[in-house]
């Protein structure tokens, strides 16, 4: 079997690398906007609330009581948060993408020489 | 059929990496039905709770039940993210009823899928025992 020339093989490394951290990044991303669906749910059900509801707020095995503002609060400040995170992580995906592009036509252009070489030496041998 | 070696690998890395998803989706959809079990559980208390009558008979544990009559018309709900508040029956029993039918669509769709992935393993794994490789 022909031997993969160096230059191939560190393509072919980047891309699966790439490629990892491409699921990496899919993964933390899909667990924050479940997150904030999460969030949003909370926000828009303690929205319908009166003023003077009793709150609660689970830390660790204790519910603690909190105001109806500070709670909202609180909320949208994680939302803001989460969001941010979203925003953050698509747009390493969308750059990851592209990478994965680029090394994708690099791959087949190394290819397509190693293969034009083997066609090459069959002729000439 | 003739089929080349590289033919034959990609179809035995296919098939690995469909038993991976399928135990992975496997493992989701039974966190999920667990999920879907304790709040259709929680549904029929509720619904309990709304409908009149006395002393009603409370589940403990190991098959202990304990009488006892609700006064309360308000009961604890959990709102999402940790957050929980004191709602009447109706707002709680339709907090409990949409999840419900939240996750039962996500176990829905994972059924599907794995039916899917079921169906093409399969296949696989017949092309795979004809050319005696499983």
């Amino acid at each position: 079997m022909a031997q993969v020339p160096p230059s191939l093989q560190d393509l072919a490394n980047r891309y699966n690398q790439a490629q990892a951290q491409l699921q990496s990044v899919l993964l933390r991303k899909q667990q924050y906007e479940a997150e904030l669906r999460e969030v949003d749910k909370a926000i828009s059900e303690i929205e319908k609330l009166p003023q003077d509801a009793k709150i609660f707020k689970s830390v660790g095995n204790f519910l603690v009581q909190q105001s109806r503002d500070a709670a909202l609060q609180e909320l949208k400040d994680r939302k803001e948060l989460l969001e941010l995170h979203v925003k953050t992580l698509a747009k390493q995906e969308s750059m990851l993408r592209e990478q994965l592009e680029k090394l994708k036509e690099e791959l087949n252009k190394e290819l397509a020489k190693l293969r034009g070489g083997q066609e090459a030496a069959k002729g000439g041998g | 059929m003739s089929l080349s070696r590289q033919d034959i690998q990609r179809l035995l890395e296919e098939y690995q990496l469909l038993n991976d998803l399928l135990a992975s989706l496997q493992a989701q959809h039974a966190t999920v039905s667990e999920l879907v079990e304790e709040l259709s559980t929680a549904l029929d208390g509720v619904r309990l709770l709304k409908s009149e009558g006395g002393e009603r008979l409370v589940h403990i544990g190991a098959g202990i039940f304990v009488g006892g009559v609700f006064e309360g018309r308000e009961v604890l709900t959990p709102l999402g993210a940790g957050y929980y508040a004191f709602l009447d029956l109706e707002n709680a029993e339709r907090i409990v009823k949409e999840r419900l039918e939240e996750y039962s669509k996500v176990k829905t769709s994972l059924e599907e899928n794995i039916e899917k992935l079921t169906e093409r393993a399969l296949q696989i794994r017949q092309v795979l025992e004809r050319l005696g490789l499983r």
